[in-house]
């Protein structure tokens, strides 16, 4: 029993290094603040761990990881309803893990413009930008890691890509080919 | 123009993809700690809420012939004795019981009284169903580990509570574990998934009491000790009942696992368990 603990800590190891940069580069995109970053990730493989032997011998990994990560981002703000349904309402304060940065964001370049308009977002709607356009991954998979359906990646994608447009310094951004 | 339209542009996927991509970069990667991690994944799998007690490990098991020895005290008392399953309730939500409770353990310890019971509730059918079913948990304090009723459709909720009676009369009871099945959320061999906490939900101390899930075909379940005795659990006859004596292996109605539940003897610990028939 001992043996095989070890040999399945030291997978889950390696898995761990392999994974941690691509990791923690996703939730930085979902979360918009270094440290709201490192614990996402943080929870998110202490989750993986528990279940490493059955992530451990999947087809793919990666999903169930994913999927662990929205999850878990999504229940940070399951008290706050509000941001679902008022992005930006009158009591912005709790809704937003990067809120109390605006002044610093106001005054960054256009990456720091990119997360504040990502962070305005409703979370599914971010959820599903990050996954499509940063992750990479098709609708389906989307769908799986939010455990929703393929309808609902469509709308929180174009709803939150439209929103982003509609900023006007990633506007300008956009129309210059992603770049100033 | 509508916001279908804006994402089925490939120039904004495209530029959006490189937004993403730089932003990033901003963000300070480190060094994964490996370590930290898998303390903190130990710690999750033996309380995921706030248990205040230490945590062991998750085996898989191996088979191995093990000499079997009781559990404390087994000649005065001081042994497990299962209970019987509680009637199956069909009104939605339930008043009273989540739809299937099942005593996994009872028994008293230095003339304390404990148990541990488990709770299942099946997998709603639909996003209505789900919704129901959460509300019904509320009332239990029990809370699936879903952010929407949706996730919960087609999965059972399942949580084990432990509890004890001080000597000063007062109940303790806390929930332990929590997890959720699917259909696919099977376990077979020598499967084993087992925790260890401290008999007493409020106290630190040694991890006496060993809560797991095995495989519907295990038939014995062996836990050693840190003194190297041993405990089986071998899986109940078909007709036990509220007056069988001795831990056995349990099963509840929509839940895809055998459990069991060993208690140390005073003075050791958990080590490891295993299925070993």
């Amino acid at each position: 029993m001992g043996e095989s603990k070890q040999a399945g800590d030291s997978a889950f190891q390696a898995f761990v290094t392999g994974r941690w940069p691509r990791l923690m580069r996703t939730a930085f995109l979902l979360t918009g603040e270094q440290h709201a970053a490192e614990d996402l990730v943080q929870t998110t493989l202490e989750q993986v761990y528990v279940a490493w032997r059955r992530v451990a011998s999947a087809d793919e990994p990666e999903a169930y990881v994913r999927r662990v990560m929205i999850n878990a981002h999504a229940r940070r703000h399951r008290r706050k309803l509000r941001e679902f349904l008022a992005p930006k309402g009158d009591d912005p304060g709790p809704a937003h893990e990067i809120a109390d940065t605006g002044d610093r964001i106001a005054q960054a370049d256009d990456r720091h413009a990119l997360l504040k308009a990502l962070a305005e977002l409703p979370p599914r709607q971010r959820e599903a930008v990050v996954l499509r356009y940063w992750e990479d991954l098709t609708e389906t998979q989307t769908a799986a890691a939010m455990g929703c359906s393929v309808g609902a990646v469509k709308s929180n994608a174009a709803k939150g890509i439209a929103k982003l447009r509609a900023i006007p310094a990633l506007a300008d951004m956009v129309t210059y080919g992603g770049r100033k | 123009m509508s916001a279908d339209r804006e994402t089925d542009h490939p120039m904004a996927q495209h530029d959006i993809a490189l937004l993403l991509a730089d932003a990033a970069d901003e963000v300070e990667i480190g060094i994964a700690p490996t370590q930290a991690l898998i303390r903190g994944g130990r710690r999750r799998k033996a309380r995921r809420w706030a248990v205040a007690a230490a945590t062991t490990l998750v085996v898989t098991g191996s088979t191995g012939a093990l000499a079997m020895t009781g559990l404390p005290g087994a000649d005065g008392g001081d042994r497990g004795a299962p209970t019987a399953t509680r009637p199956t309730l069909t009104a939605s939500p339930p008043p009273l019981r989540p739809p299937t409770g099942v005593t996994l353990a009872t028994g008293t310890d230095a003339g304390a009284p404990w148990h541990v019971t488990l709770d299942v509730w099946p997998a709603p059918v639909d996003v209505e169903d789900a919704r129901s079913s959460m509300n019904a948990m509320v009332r239990y304090d029990e809370t699936p580990g879903v952010n929407t009723p949706e996730e919960l459709v087609g999965r059972s909720a399942w949580f084990v509570h432990r509890g004890t009676t001080t000597k000063d009369g007062v109940d303790q009871e806390h929930l332990t574990l929590q997890g959720l099945t699917g259909r696919d959320d099977t376990m077979s061999g020598k499967d084993i998934d087992a925790v260890a906490v401290p008999l007493s939900p409020f106290a630190e101390g040694p991890e006496r009491l060993v809560i797991g899930h095995v495989a519907k075909t295990a038939r014995q379940v062996t836990c050693t000790w840190k003194d190297g005795t041993t405990t089986k659990i071998d899986k109940a006859p078909v007709h036990t009942g509220a007056d069988s004596d001795g831990l056995t292996l349990r099963t509840a109605d929509g839940s895809p696992y055998h459990w069991f539940v060993c208690l140390a003897p005073t003075g050791t610990e958990y080590e490891s368990a295993e299925v070993t028939g």
